[in-house]
């Protein structure tokens, strides 16, 4: 800590402007410390422009222009500061930073651009473990230099020191013909795949949010329509291009009563009209196969009919859309290789399930530890947040801006107003009638829920739909299920502005988990019926005997039954109808959207004024509703994601040319950062309910025993059973194993332990965020104090020498940058506070 | 072989790569886009100073109440005007990769307006200003909130705001990375 203190220049202490201080003088009344920092700063200022008026100056601000002004660098730490915090496992700041703040506490700062890099490079010179010569010095070197807040020319020059001390000679080669092409290659990729760019800058981020979410699931539903193809459908049709031999009887199940072969079929060749999701090679055997499963019977009896698009009926009945279609049999792929169609199909679609399920969840957490940790319901910095962070640094259209503008502007105003009107309490008679109202509507939503439950129930009850025998009947209640689906959450979108909650958030979430309420409700309901319509025929018939089908129940769930025999082959398996249904859902829903798109489109034609917003909170829960609609049809519809991507694709397109064409920003705020997570929160909620739907149907539902890759099951449990039956040693050994007292307890405490060893650190470490923070405000209190009780020194009978270290930036972050006072010089002495302060400090 | 990549060697862009957020292709793309302002100056020096209003013409920058503020800061002159190394760097610093710390550093000295390294009340009127730029605020509006943000952010009461008390602020605010951010 030895100073030179009088003939030095404190080129490291940041000097308001001049003129400035002058200009804002007036302004208002500051607290007592700040006046006299402020005195300070002027007889600082007063010395300093006596020695050498070139030399301070600040980082292009309004009165710098005028002066000569040089580098961003002359200040101390905080220039330097990223260096501190941000690797994550390096907390503590590195040797060479520490060289650097010695030198210049000494006062030896830099004056030129030439001394910065002389002495940042000198430093990191000095610093062993960066100039190491492996990897890690390597990596730490780089990252060193990177994060360095200086103009690139300078971390340039740095960086030629460093290298030039290492090795001496660098290849200065022009880019070679091979790596150009590369470069421009990816370059346009990269173009590519910016192509939301447009859109966030017209939009804003949050706009950005809901197309980067789209083309998140569009990967993730691309990369799993590829699985599905890879491992169902082609076996799938290699089994239908070459039918096994009677061999297959090797993976037969042990209680179908006999052995089941297909008959060889003739390939087909259909010219797809448009858009297809199909393979553009179908199968459809010949002859029927002579077998007591009549699955198949008419398969070849169905025409393609023009509706059959929209119904997902007739014709694609036989295509490998469904469930129903897929064989029992095994594929052998070279002499002794067996690969069993209903263990792929079952592994597949639970691979699927944990593919999805881990995808996400690792989104889920990644977007919370970015966003969302430590700053939940903290509202104690909404202002700041408001006049630092609301501007949309991506946007680059006028227009945008101005409705920015706007936006900003009345948000401001907003909580402005919100915050006068705190100060005058609210009595709690006010506050408990706020509460009843909000119960009120809760209850009187809640139980439209339940009421628009019963009736999606009763309306699958209704002959009225069933009777109807053209494909457009089938296609009467998903129109109705999508209208309701996509009306209602508007009527909730006005609901919620009578509620009166205070934020535009906490409605935007209401609205959100309602809508999301009503969506389950509604789908839950539909496939409940279906599933227990559809078993129930079953339960009361013996599976043996298809032929007597009961007629007291009504079959509601077929309701396009041409012909009695085709009803009770359809009723055989009513996977299929029910993926038919979800297949209906899904081309419904993506009709709809197209005719409002259309319809959005045509209106903004007729009125030049684009008045219509992008809701980007009622497009995304769109989004989700059919991802959960992939979800819940995914076993019994295998090629789902393959339809899901083609319409996410067109939507996509659609959407953007929509958007950029006929709407407006949405100018109320959106807060991208967290809505994001919420909604993946919500996707992986709905992911995890299909995935109990499955496990439930799974031990405890009946297959149709007429078709599918279960055929010949009664319950999907006695496929498990029969394979533990044909691997009964090694899976009993391995099953026996797992459930010993000793294996399952010790698994359980390991668990525990691990459960437990993570939340206590969770929690040590909330704490400990906890303290710090409170530590940091003590600390600015404390200098505030300190600058306090030098005051009373000034005004006491000695006048001590200048206290110029004080006029330091104040960073609480460094401590290396805190009051450090000269203590060679007598005046120092007389002040025991700051000797304190100074040991603490150190 | 791409035009851009012509005007530099392969060591430059490793360069340009190990001290910036960016990949040598985004700093090819990069530099394509600052040619693009000026098409023959650039072409024939890589590196030639543009002056700000040409920078200013730029998208992500004219829509931008801080565009002005952004060249002033990054540039090497102080003048405003940028070379391509000052653009790369801007870009650099708004960047998806750049992390949050260096990020606030450069947004604490865009709403610096006075330079002083503090922001003080003034700043604070001429950022919110900018903010809401053809609306006004009435002054005693405008004090309000500036009272308001020293409230909540101005933890030593000295009535202004050192980069310290910015960033801890600042790091309360999840939005931020994501709107200090321009997709090149």
């Amino acid at each position: 800590m030895a100073s030179s203190s009088h003939s030095v220049n404190f080129e490291d202490i940041p000097l308001s402007s001049f003129q400035h201080r002058h200009s804002g003088s007036s302004e208002e009344d500051f607290s007592p410390s700040v006046n006299l920092r402020r005195a300070q700063t002027d007889v600082h200022l007063r010395e300093r422009r006596r020695q050498d008026s070139d030399k301070y100056h600040s980082y292009g601000g309004r009165g710098c222009r005028a002066q000569q002004c040089t580098l961003p660098s002359r200040c101390g730490g905080e220039l330097l500061s990223s260096h501190m915090f941000h690797h994550g496992r390096e907390c503590r700041p590195s040797a060479w930073y520490n060289t650097v703040m010695a030198h210049r506490r000494r006062g030896q700062g830099p004056n030129t651009e030439e001394e910065v890099v002389d002495e940042i490079a000198d430093a990191m010179e000095g610093d062993e473990r960066l100039m190491s010569d492996n990897v890690d010095g390597e990596i730490m070197r780089r990252e060193a230099l990177r994060d360095l807040i200086k103009p690139l020319r300078v971390k340039k020059e740095i960086r030629r020191r460093l290298t030039a001390r290492r090795s001496s000679h660098r290849d200065s080669l022009p880019i070679t013909r091979l790596n150009g092409l590369k470069y421009t290659i990816s370059m346009q990729w990269y173009k590519v795949k910016q192509s939301s760019r447009k859109i966030e800058g017209t939009f804003g981020t949050g706009v950005g949010s809901y197309f980067r979410f789209l083309r998140y699931l569009f990967l993730l539903n691309l990369a799993i329509a590829i699985l599905v193809c890879g491992f169902l459908l082609t076996p799938q049709l290699l089994v239908r291009a070459h039918p096994q031999q009677p061999s297959g009887a090797v993976a037969t199940p042990s209680t179908t009563p006999a052995t089941q072969t297909l008959t060889p079929a003739a390939l087909r060749v259909e010219d797809e009209p448009s858009s297809s999701n199909l393979p553009v090679f179908t199968w459809s055997p010949l002859n029927p196969p002579a077998n007591i499963d009549s699955c198949n019977d008419s398969l070849t009896s169905k025409e393609f009919g023009g509706l059959d698009w929209l119904t997902g009926a007739g014709w694609f009945d036989t295509t490998e859309l469904y469930y129903g279609t897929y064989s029992s049999e095994d594929v052998s792929l070279a002499a002794h290789q067996h690969y069993s169609m209903p263990k792929a199909y079952f592994l597949v679609i639970f691979v699927l399930f944990i593919i999805y399920l881990v995808v996400i969840l690792h989104r889920v957490v990644v977007l919370y530890k970015n966003n969302d940790i430590d700053i939940e319901h903290d509202m104690s910095a909404s202002f700041v947040r408001k006049v630092f962070s609301s501007w949309d640094f991506s946007i680059t259209e006028r227009k945008a801006a101005d409705i920015k503008h706007k936006s900003i502007y009345s948000e401001l105003k907003e909580i402005l107003q919100e915050y006068l009107s705190e100060e005058q309490e609210e009595d709690w008679l006010q506050r408990a009638k706020g509460w009843l109202v909000k119960v009120v509507f809760w209850t009187l939503v809640l139980a439209f829920l339940a009421l628009l439950g019963w009736a999606t129930y009763a309306m699958l009850d209704l002959d009225i739909l069933h009777n109807t025998k053209s494909s457009a009947g089938l296609l009467l209640y998903p129109l109705i299920v999508t209208c309701i689906i996509l009306v209602i959450p508007l009527v909730f979108t006005q609901v919620v502005r009578v509620e009166g909650y205070s934020t535009p958030r906490t409605r935007l979430y209401v609205t959100l988990v309602r809508t999301i309420l009503l969506k389950l409700t509604v789908l839950g309901v539909l496939v409940g019926t279906w599933y227990t319509q559809a078993t129930s025929v079953f339960a009361t018939e013996d599976p043996k005997e298809p032929e007597d089908l009961p007629v007291l129940t009504p079959t509601p769930s077929d309701p396009d039954s041409k012909v009695e025999t085709e009803k009770k082959e359809r009723d055989e398996c009513w996977e299929t109808s029910l993926g038919q249904e979800f297949y209906r859902l899904l081309i419904m829903d993506f009709i709809i959207g197209l005719v409002m798109h259309l319809g959005t489109f045509i209106i903004s034609l007729i009125s030049q004024r684009t008045a219509r917003e992008f809701n980007i909170g009622r497009y995304t829960v769109h989004l989700i509703y059919n991802q959960t609609l992939l979800w819940a049809g995914l076993f019994f519809c295998p090629l789902t994601p393959l339809i899901v991507v083609i319409k996410i694709v067109i939507m996509f397109y659609i959407q953007k040319f929509i958007l950029l064409r006929c709407l407006n920003p949405d100018d109320s705020p959106w807060r991208a950062a967290q809505a994001e997570t919420v909604y993946l929160v919500l996707t992986l909620v709905s992911l995890i309910l299909s995935f109990f739907g499955y496990l439930f149907i799974l031990l405890k539902g009946k297959t149709s025993c007429g078709c599918g890759p279960f055929k010949g099951y009664q319950n999907y449990v006695d496929f498990f059973w029969d394979i533990i039956d044909k691997d009964q040693e090694t899976i009993l050994t391995i099953v026996s194993w797992l459930f010993k007292p000793g294996v399952v307890a010790g698994i359980l405490i390991i668990l525990v332990i691990l459960v437990y060893c993570a939340k206590s650190t969770a929690e040590g470490r909330a704490e400990m965020i906890k303290v710090l923070r409170h530590q940091l405000e003590l600390e600015l209190r404390d200098r505030a104090f300190l600058l306090k009780l030098t005051e009373r020194v000034r005004q006491g009978p000695q006048t001590p020498r200048e206290p110029r270290d004080l006029t330091q930036r104040s960073s609480f972050v460094f401590s290396d940058s805190k009051v450090h006072p000269a203590d060679s010089s007598p005046a120092v002495h007389r002040f025991s506070d700051y000797r304190e302060n100074q040991s603490m400090g150190d | 072989m791409g035009q851009g990549s012509s005007q530099f060697t392969e060591a430059e862009l490793e360069e340009y790569q190990e001290l910036t957020y960016f990949t040598k292709k985004e700093i090819l793309y990069a530099h394509k886009r600052f040619k693009n302002l000026a098409l023959e100056k650039v072409g024939h020096n890589r590196n030639a100073k543009l002056p700000m209003d040409k920078l200013l013409s730029l998208p992500e920058l004219r829509a931008n109440p801080f565009g002005e503020r952004m060249c002033l800061i990054f540039s090497s002159t102080k003048d405003g005007d940028c070379t391509f190394e000052d653009f790369l760097d801007m870009m650099s610093v708004f960047s998806e990769a750049a992390p949050k710390s260096v990020k606030a550093e450069y947004a604490f000295r865009i709403f610096d307006f006075d330079g002083d390294d503090y922001l003080g009340r003034s700043d604070l009127e001429e950022t919110i200003t900018k903010l809401v730029s053809p609306q006004r605020f009435s002054s005693e509006d405008m004090k309000a909130l500036v009272n308001r943000v020293l409230e909540e952010a101005d933890l030593d009461d000295d009535g202004m705001l050192a980069f310290a008390e910015f960033e801890h602020v600042i790091s309360k605010s999840p939005d931020f990375a994501n709107s200090f951010r321009i997709r090149l």
